[in-house]
Order: C-alpha cells, then sequence, then structure tokens
C-alpha cells in the first residue's frame, strides 16, 4: 500500500519541481539602456530582473525615465550619469542601507497595466537619489515624506500619459496568497489620498514622525509626511512648493540638511513663515480633525430683523483634535484671530455663499447669520486642503437629513458581497 | 456520459421547478436583506465634492475607507473587495488560503446553512420522486431527515474548518520553507500542488458527506449507515461522482467569467443602480440554481447507483 502511494507522490513532486524551472539556469537577467534626458543629460540605466519578471522591462524603463526627468525638472539634475535598478528575490530582506545610485524594487511576477504599484515603487525609490541620497536628511521622516510625495505627482502623470485619466492608479487587489492581482476598474486611486498612504495616516492618527520606529509604523510616518506636503502643495500651490523644493535640492546638494533649514528654504521660497505649520505637522504627534458640530436655521425674532422676515443660521465649527492650522506664527491679540488657513463655506437656499476663515486655535468658533433664506449646508475645508485631517466625513453638515439615496449603490454593493459570502461558504458542504 | 447525464438531468429537474428557486432566494434575501438595510442607514452621505472633479459621481475609495472605520460593526466589512466581481473572488481566495469569513459574515452564513440544510431533505425526497409534492408533504419529508441532517451538517463544517486549518498552518508554513529564494512564479507553481492534496481531501469528504446526506433521507437509516454506504458509492463510482462536480465547477467559473465580464462592457465599471443590481442578483440566483441542479444531479446518480446495483447482471446461456 505504502508503495502504490511512493509513486504517485515521488511523480507529482517531480512534475512540480520542473514545472517550476527549478532545473533552468541563473535566476536574473541583466539589461542596460541608454537614456537621453530632455535636458540633453545622458544617464546609463541598468535592470537586473528576476527572470520571471523580464516582461515587465519596459515599464520599468519607462517609469525610470519619467521619474528622472520630472525630478531633474522639479528638484536638481541628477547627480550622477548611471542608475541601477535592482529587482530583488521574491520574500528577500530589504537590503540595509540606500545605496547611491542603486534603487530596489519588488516586481511582482502578475501586475495588472492599470494598477501602478510597480511604477510608484520605482517613482519613491528613484526620489531617495535626491531626498536622502544627495541631500543628506538626518531625519529620515522628511527624506521619506518627500519621496513618497513626489512618487504620488510621478505616477499620476505616468496613468495619465498611458491611460488618458488623471488618476494615480486603479486600487488592486492580491487574491491566492498574493500571487494573483486584480485591478478594480471601478476603484480609481486619487494621488492626493491613496496616492500619498492616507488610509495609512487614517489608521495612525497619533504618528510621531521623530520616533525612530520599524516598517509598519514607519509606513505611517512617510504618510504623515507626504500628507502634510500634499498640504503645502493645496495651500501654497504647486509653483511655490517647487520653488522650495528645488531650492533645497540645490543649495544643498552632496550636504546635510538639518530640518530647520530645510523648513526655512522652502519657506523663503514661498515667500512667507511657514513654521507654524512645521511646528505642527512635524514637531509633534498632533492629532488634525476638523468638523462641523452644529448647524440650524430658524425664523428669527421681528427684534433681530427688523419688519422683513428673515432666518436666523448658526453654525458652530470645531477642532476636534490638537493639531492647528492657523496660517500664520503671530500670536492673536485680545479677542482677534491670527490667522486666516481654515475655510468655512455655507450656502444658503436661495443661492447665496458665504467664505468665513478661522484660525483653528479655539476648540469651537459660533457664526450667526440673519438673512432671507435658510442655510442648507456648512463645510469646513470646502477645497480639501487640509489633507492631514483625518476624518474628513465630518467636514459637511446639512440641514436636511443626509440623502440615502446617494449610498444605495454602496448598500447594494454590500448587500450582494454578504449573499455571495453566505452562498461561498454554506454550499461548500 | 453518466457525468453529463445525471448533470443535465439535474438542470432538468431545477428547470421544471422554479419555485424550488425562488423560494431559496428569498430564504436568503430574508437572512441578507436585513443587514443590507441596517448598513444602508449606517452608512454616511459621500462627500459633494470628490478631490478629483472627473470622478464626482464614480466610486470614491477615500471615502470608503474612511465608512469602514466608523463604529457600526458591519462597516468594518467595508473595504475595495465589495465592489464587482472582486467579491466572488476574494471569497474564493478566502477559501483557498483557509481565512474564516468576518464574524457578521459567519452569523448570516450559520443562520442559512441551517435554513438549508432543514430544506435539503425536502428537495432530495422531491427529487427523489421526480414528482412534485405538496408543501406539507415537503415540510414533512424535511423535518423527519432534519435531525439526521444536522449532524451530518455539523461533521461537515468540523471537516470543513479542520481541512482549512490544516491548510492554512501546516500548508503555509511549508511552502515559506520550500519556496525561500525562490522565483514568485515558482513559488506560485508550488503553491498550487501543496494546495491539491488539501483540495482533493475537501471534494473527497464533501462528497461523502452529500450522498451521506441523500442516503440517509432516501433509506432513512442512521448517520454511520448511511456514512458508510455513501463511502462505497463515491468508491464504485468516482468517475461520475467527481465528474458532476468537476463540470459543474466549469460551469460556475464560467457563471463568475460572465458577471466579471460586465465591467468590462461600455458603463459597466461604474454601473448604474439598475445595472449593478440587475447583474449582482444574476449572479446570486446563477449560484442558488447552480447549487440545485448539483444536488438534483447528486440525486439522480445516487437514484442510477442504487438501479444497476439491484439488477442482475444478464449472463448468456
Amino acid at each position: 500500500m505504502v508503495r502504490l502511494a511512493v509513486v504517485p507522490i515521488a511523480a507529482w513532486l517531480v512534475s512540480s519541481a520542473i514545472l517550476s524551472g527549478q532545473t533552468t539556469a541563473a535566476p536574473v537577467e541583466e539589461q542596460r539602456i541608454d537614456l537621453v534626458l530632455a535636458s540633453g543629460a545622458r544617464c546609463e540605466l541598468r535592470l537586473v530582473l528576476q527572470r520571471d519578471h523580464v516582461a515587465h522591462a519596459s515599464r520599468i524603463a519607462d517609469a525610470a525615465r519619467e521619474s528622472l526627468e520630472l525630478y531633474s525638472e522639479w528638484f536638481a539634475p541628477y547627480p550622477l550619469d548611471h542608475l541601477t535598478i535592482v529587482d530583488l528575490p521574491w520574500r528577500a530582506a530589504d537590503p540595509e542601507g540606500p545605496v547611491p545610485g542603486v534603487v530596489s524594487i519588488r516586481a511582482r511576477w502578475l501586475q495588472p497595466e492599470r494598477s501602478l504599484t510597480l511604477e510608484s515603487q520605482i517613482a519613491r525609490g528613484i526620489a531617495r537619489q535626491w531626498w536622502g541620497e544627495s541631500v543628506r536628511m538626518p531625519a529620515r521622516f522628511l527624506a521619506d515624506g518627500l519621496a513618497e510625495y513626489a512618487q504620488s505627482r510621478v505616477v499620476e502623470r505616468i496613468f495619465d500619459r498611458r491611460h488618458q485619466r488623471m488618476n494615480y492608479s486603479l486600487q488592486e487587489l492580491r487574491l491566492f496568497d498574493g500571487f494573483v492581482p486584480w485591478a478594480i476598474r471601478a476603484l480609481r486611486l486619487d494621488r492626493q489620498t491613496s496616492g500619498i498612504g492616507r488610509p495609512l495616516l487614517r489608521r495612525n492618527p497619533l504618528v510621531d514622525v521623530n520616533r525612530d520606529a520599524p516598517e509598519p509604523v514607519r509606513a505611517a510616518q512617510m504618510a504623515k509626511a507626504a500628507a502634510a506636503f500634499a498640504t503645502l502643495e493645496r495651500y501654497l500651490g504647486w509653483p511655490a512648493l517647487q520653488r522650495g523644493l528645488s531650492a533645497a535640492a540645490r543649495n544643498f546638494a552632496g550636504r546635510a540638511m538639518p530640518p530647520d533649514l530645510f523648513y526655512a528654504t522652502v519657506g523663503a521660497a514661498a515667500d512667507r513663515d511657514l513654521s507654524w505649520f512645521f511646528e505642527e505637522a512635524f514637531g509633534r504627534p498632533a492629532l488634525f480633525d476638523f468638523a462641523v458640530t452644529d448647524l440650524s436655521s430658524a425664523p428669527g425674532e421681528a427684534a433681530e430683523c427688523g419688519p422683513a422676515d428673515c432666518y436666523r443660521t448658526t453654525v458652530v465649527v470645531s477642532r476636534l483634535g490638537d493639531g492647528l492650522f492657523t496660517g500664520t506664527s503671530l500670536l492673536p491679540v485680545g479677542d482677534f484671530e491670527a490667522g486666516r488657513a481654515i475655510e468655512v463655506k455655507l450656502t444658503f437656499a436661495d443661492g447665496y455663499e458665504v467664505v468665513e476663515h478661522w484660525d483653528g486655535r479655539r476648540p469651537s468658533k459660533t457664526l450667526v447669520y440673519h438673512g432671507p433664506a435658510p442655510a442648507v449646508s456648512a463645510v469646513v475645508d470646502p477645497a480639501n486642503k487640509l489633507l492631514l485631517d483625518v476624518n474628513r466625513l465630518n467636514n459637511l453638515r446639512t440641514i436636511s437629513s443626509p440623502d440615502t439615496a446617494a449610498v444605495l449603490p454602496w448598500s447594494a454593493r454590500w448587500t450582494i458581497w454578504l449573499q455571495d459570502l453566505v452562498l461561498s461558504y454554506a454550499f461548500l458542504f | 456520459m453518466p457525468t453529463l447525464r445525471a448533470w443535465f438531468g439535474g438542470l432538468w429537474t431545477v428547470v421544471r421547478a422554479p419555485h424550488l428557486v425562488l423560494f431559496t432566494y428569498f430564504l436568503l434575501a430574508a437572512v441578507t436583506v436585513p443587514a443590507g438595510i441596517a448598513v444602508h442607514f449606517s452608512l454616511p452621505a459621500p462627500p459633494a465634492q470628490a478631490p478629483n472633479p472627473s470622478e464626482r459621481g464614480a466610486p470614491d475609495p477615500d471615502w470608503l475607507d474612511e465608512a469602514s472605520l466608523l463604529p457600526p460593526v458591519l462597516l468594518r466589512t467595508f473595504g475595495s473587495s465589495l465592489v464587482g466581481v472582486a467579491a466572488p473572488l476574494s471569497h474564493l481566495s478566502a477559501i483557498a488560503e483557509g481565512t474564516m469569513p468576518p464574524w457578521p459574515g459567519v452569523a448570516v452564513t450559520a443562520v442559512f446553512f441551517l435554513c438549508w440544510t432543514a430544506m435539503v431533505g425536502g428537495l432530495i425526497t422531491r427529487w427523489r420522486r421526480d414528482a412534485r409534492i405538496g408543501a406539507r408533504a415537503f415540510v414533512q419529508a424535511a423535518l423527519r431527515s432534519a435531525p439526521t441532517l444536522f449532524i451530518l451538517g455539523g461533521v461537515g463544517v468540523l471537516a470543513l474548518v479542520l481541512i482549512l486549518m490544516t491548510d492554512r498552518s501546516v500548508i503555509g508554513p511549508i511552502h515559506a520553507w520550500l519556496t525561500a529564494g525562490m522565483l514568485e512564479r515558482s513559488a506560485a507553481i508550488w503553491r498550487l500542488a501543496l494546495a491539491l492534496p488539501m483540495a482533493l481531501t475537501l471534494l473527497v469528504v464533501g462528497q461523502v458527506v452529500d450522498y451521506t446526506r441523500i442516503e440517509a433521507v432516501v433509506s432513512g437509516v442512521g448517520a454511520r449507515e448511511s456514512l458508510s454506504r455513501a463511502a462505497r458509492l463515491v468508491r464504485r463510482r468516482p468517475t461520475a461522482v467527481f465528474g458532476v462536480v468537476a463540470f459543474h465547477g466549469l460551469v460556475f467559473a464560467a457563471l463568475v467569467a460572465g458577471y466579471g465580464a460586465t465591467e468590462f462592457v461600455p458603463g459597466g465599471s461604474v454601473p448604474t443602480l439598475t445595472r449593478l443590481l440587475v447583474a449582482g442578483q444574476a449572479l446570486i440566483i446563477g449560484r442558488l440554481t447552480l447549487r440545485l441542479i448539483l444536488l438534483a444531479a447528486q440525486v439522480r446518480l445516487h437514484q442510477s447507483s442504487e438501479s444497476s446495483v439491484s439488477l442482475p447482471r444478464l449472463r448468456r446461456v
């Protein structure tokens, strides 16, 4: 009986070994490509790829070229004339430290065309050639955050060029022990949310970027720093931020750049003092969460409105966390606020809109209006500038009950998901 | 071929009794729709202003992620696997990886499984006679065999949990050790190879449990004797038994592929609510129908096995 079982077992093992290619030769393949960048600079690109990832060579080279072009344009010319991209073996440990001119990535055997996780690794690694290598940054979170922020801009460009749509990537699921990818066509990721790791920040809102931490926490630190730079981009505008980053990269090439000098350089390029922002974002583990906590509209009293009918509208905006987003380092004088960074937009039933500003220093602020129409909605930070805000669901409040029809597709999807789950497990036996 | 004859016989049996498909569907809806309604009223409104103007109206992954962190327990199951064909694929993947479903899903699945197990006795009796039976007779048949079927159902669940846990806790580490330093493609092939014995075990145990249920309802004997007879049947006619399941698997794969294909038609990636509901419920009704067809096919195969055993062998004189 045992002898009878040995033969099929041996055949199964041998065929698996042959199929898996264990009898064939070396696992890596090397390619060399001469890149000529738009500036005329030349760069020898060397790809060291695992044998089962060679099909991705053109994607890798394309992402490398795009990254080098854009970073050279945004920050400073690429400091070297060569770049090596090493595709790490599957499940190999991460290399000890960064090496100038070398970027390590983890390509996957199956990689959907519309999921740019491979390109994001390449763009992130190449960004570190500037932030961390050329400009040595003792504050690791700054180098990590800048690399993460920069890759989000590059990958968005790549996706737009390849697929004619301004997205970062499609959401990718990894199934069957991670070997089989599935790109979800309906879930298009945005570079200013998923592209900078905001889901990680949301799950670690009090992460301290100044603490030396192992990998899971380090990823959250990187997400927080990237969200800070994305916030600066939306607050200052990309041209102002790019000027500051370029000044930092050019003036400190080959040297160490402590955080204070970096903050001062970026602020000087934007022609404003940004210490209020960097202290809150990086100086301590602050929680950023602004919300509209109350909104009411009721017919006003005759004494308030005079002869005509009017409505009295009351809005309360609150700072639920301890993170400040004031807009200035100046301290308030008396009851006067200092800073206008937080916007509050109120919309009335007759179409009239009001935009107020708040420095966010006090825990809450109450706004009262008398007008001919009741309020419809109030939203804090309507332009989504503060990407450090970990909860955006409480930023909007409406007078009428929320439109439940808008969530019907999601509750329908969830019900179908639940039905499929029940059938998958209940019908196994 | 007995395989195709049994499967298509099962198909014809179910087609002639669409009310059974509808009844099972309403049973499933009764246990799942209340949870769906609870989720509907727990969800916050999507943001009026999506970050990217071109994406307003499309599903917002950032909102989805924020909603999954809200306090209501059911919302903790929110994630990207809700969308389209990712749902059935992620469930198949979870079973292959030996992952248990989230506990709200376990609770609902348990309720449905109990109802389904109770129904099976009536279904087998109806298809065994190959004639309509009244609702009272159906219920009586179901109640008569329910205790035995619940025991067998419990045994099946225990076997499933054991197989999945073994796959996760034994095969997983063996695979990690075996494939260290290998190419990813090679590791994928080895994972498939190592999963094969578990999959085959699951298949064999599943078929034995299925035919044990049929035997218990048809012959009315106890669980132990039914198990013995079912094992004999599976051993005696492996080609037909596993052929029916294999063909069933192919049709199921085609159903899931068809559902996935709806995402690639124009407008399919961000469907309207109507299209979403129609496609989704078509998948669910398709799965229910396939399961009923499989049960009917197994009953036919069992019936044909009985008749081939009882007929004397013809000998030329």
